[in-house]
């Protein structure tokens, strides 16, 4: 045997020294970091790059906005790139921000968005993802205004959740998630709503993206710095110019107030009830959030997670007509009618909402006559962030057999 | 129902990336873990980074003769971009990571392992894809974007010193 057939023989046996990392977990991050990735480029894009020294702090390779100004809503003089990233910079703890981007009114997409700031921050032990996002919320501040409750964790790995009322209504939601995968960073999270409808929120990571490599063990701001990010008045200028979004979320208060969600045990109990025959249900574990239910299903030796959310009334708090609302976003998935007048949209995706290819979620979203929103959801897994490719246990002609059901009405 | 569908009308898909990721992703990892000279971290790190760049630019790389030596080369090339952007911030040293023992024959595997981390990194790229690839010097002039003359004459200076760092050990590590 020559040398070289020597050392391709040997090759082989020090390969088989390599970590024996299962394919599918290596594909599914991949799809994630990929996807994440597509998502930033065209944020980037749309909203253009320029450069921007900021006085008084330490600043290396800074972009802010560029020309771009999306139709329909006009750019602010005050509220610019500039004063994103000078503010939140502002309100970082000691240490560098080596790259930092921000976006002002009118220099985001979609224009209706609320201006953003994303920061790499270093304090000395290592340099870590920062992004702040602002929104406008319909008032009064209620149970199903978004970001204003605890995580399900059925569907995200929370590690911890800190919920604060504070005397003016106002609510400060602190959440720490665990990571998805080895391959996924943890995200420590801050949302701060407060009663003029603002929205500010926080996501740091233990990483410059959102995986791997990672460069710390932990996000760098601990919940004191969090929540002095999202709840400084230093926001306020910016409120008083960003209105939010014309419609369909007026900002105006509202006399309507939202109708309660049946228990997660009675969602439980009727959708076991509506399965179709010879599936059978299994235990679902603990169920943390009324309005929702969730439990393995088999059928034909298949077994996958079923969800069910029941919203009664849904969106007739701040809509003035839900039912043209959901009939207009179905967007590329086709709406259908049952001949009782319920409207039913069926969407499969893939890893995430903008990814179909492959199917991993089969989700049926039936608006009832009575105003009822009934989401049902299938994946095959334990956990959403589990799901993997297959044939599901139900087909979506049962999934719509099952959400379209009059047992859900009031 | 008066339903309707848009799904059965989708044109078939060539290949699932998913599938594919899942498929190579093991041989992936074991070219990645000979180019990093036994680093397991940096290794899977480099798959991952590659397989995302292939997730993005999947729809056209499917469609591709060879996928997969596609995947490769995407591989090495990640490879050797991180060793370019670290080249300026290393510094030379006689203390090398250790890697992580292992029941049988760890000594020689692990020789070799070493005597490849030791190697310049378009060296080793040369090595893993001639012998480990099966790569021809054309095919793996054309990966590393190397002449077939460079590659012949990477291989051969490599060749060499991995000879003179294994020497006689390397007949026992081959089983021959």
């Amino acid at each position: 045997m020559t040398f070289e057939e020597d050392f391709s023989h040997a090759l082989r046996g020090a390969a088989d020294l390599a970590p024996d990392r299962p394919g599918d977990v290596l594909a599914r991050a991949a799809v994630r970091i990929g996807y994440r990735r597509r998502q930033r480029r065209r944020s980037l894009l749309a909203a253009g790059a320029g450069v921007l020294a900021l006085a008084g702090v330490t600043v290396v390779g800074v972009a802010t906005h560029g020309p771009y100004s999306p139709a329909g809503r006009p750019r602010s003089d005050r509220i610019t790139g500039d004063f994103m990233l000078r503010t939140m910079t502002s309100l970082l703890p000691t240490g560098q921000v080596v790259e930092g981007r921000g976006f002002g009114i009118g220099e985001v997409s979609p224009p209706e968005a609320g201006p953003v700031a994303s920061v790499i921050f270093d304090d000395g032990r290592g340099a870590a993802m920062i992004s702040l996002n602002t929104d406008r919320v319909a008032l009064p501040i209620t149970g199903r205004t978004g970001g204003t409750q605890c995580t399900d964790s059925f569907d995200e790995p929370v590690e911890s959740c800190t919920r604060t009322v504070r005397p003016d209504g106002s609510v400060l939601l602190i959440e720490k998630f665990g990571q998805r995968n080895e391959y996924m960073a943890k995200t420590w999270t801050a949302i701060y709503t407060g009663t003029d409808g603002r929205h500010v929120r926080v996501d740091e990571t233990n990483s410059r993206t959102t995986g791997v490599p990672f460069s710390r063990e932990n996000p760098p701001l601990n919940e004191e710095q969090l929540a002095a990010l999202v709840t400084s008045g230093l926001w306020d200028p910016l409120f008083e110019e960003f209105i939010g979004p014309p419609t369909p979320r007026p900002t105006a208060p509202v006399t309507r107030t939202p109708a309660p969600l049946p228990p997660a045990a009675e969602v439980l109990e009727r959708a076991e009830r509506q399965l179709p025959a010879g599936a059978e249900a299994a235990d679902g574990g603990a169920q943390e959030s009324a309005g929702t239910a969730h439990f393995p299903v088999t059928l034909d030796g298949r077994t996958s997670t079923l969800t069910v959310s029941v919203t009664p009334h849904w969106r007739a708090d701040d809509l003035a007509d839900p039912r043209a609302f959901f009939l207009d976003s179905g967007g590329s998935d086709p709406v259908t009618r049952t001949p009782d007048g319920t409207a039913v949209i069926v969407r499969v995706t893939g890893a995430s909402k903008g990814s179909s290819d492959p199917a991993l979620h089969w989700n049926v979203e039936a608006l009832h006559p009575d105003g009822t929103l009934v989401t049902v959801g299938e994946f095959n897994g334990d956990r959403i962030w589990n799901a993997g490719p297959g044939s599901p246990a139900l087909s979506t002609d049962q999934l719509i057999a099952l959400a379209t059901g009059p047992v859900w009405r009031g | 129902m008066d339903r309707t569908t848009t799904k059965s009308s989708a044109p078939p898909k060539p290949l699932d990336f998913l599938e594919f990721a899942a498929a190579r992703g093991r041989h992936l990892i074991r070219t990645a873990y000979l180019l990093t000279g036994g680093d397991e971290y940096l290794a899977e790190d480099l798959v991952q980074e590659s397989l995302a760049r292939i997730y993005l630019k999947w729809r056209r790389i499917s469609r591709l003769d060879n996928p997969a030596a596609y995947a490769q080369t995407t591989l090495v090339n990640a490879f050797l971009s991180h060793r370019r952007r670290r080249s300026s911030t290393e510094r030379v040293t006689d203390h090398f990571t250790e890697v992580a023992a292992v029941a049988a024959d760890p000594a020689l595997r692990l020789t070799l392992l070493q005597a490849l981390g030791e190697l310049p990194a378009p060296d080793r790229a040369v090595l893993v894809l001639r012998y480990w690839e099966d790569r021809s010097v054309e095919e793996t002039a054309a990966a590393l974007r190397l002449s077939s003359t460079a590659v012949r004459s990477r291989s051969s200076r490599a060749l060499a010193r991995m000879r003179a760092a294994l020497g006689e050990e390397l007949e026992e590590l081959s089983g021959s």
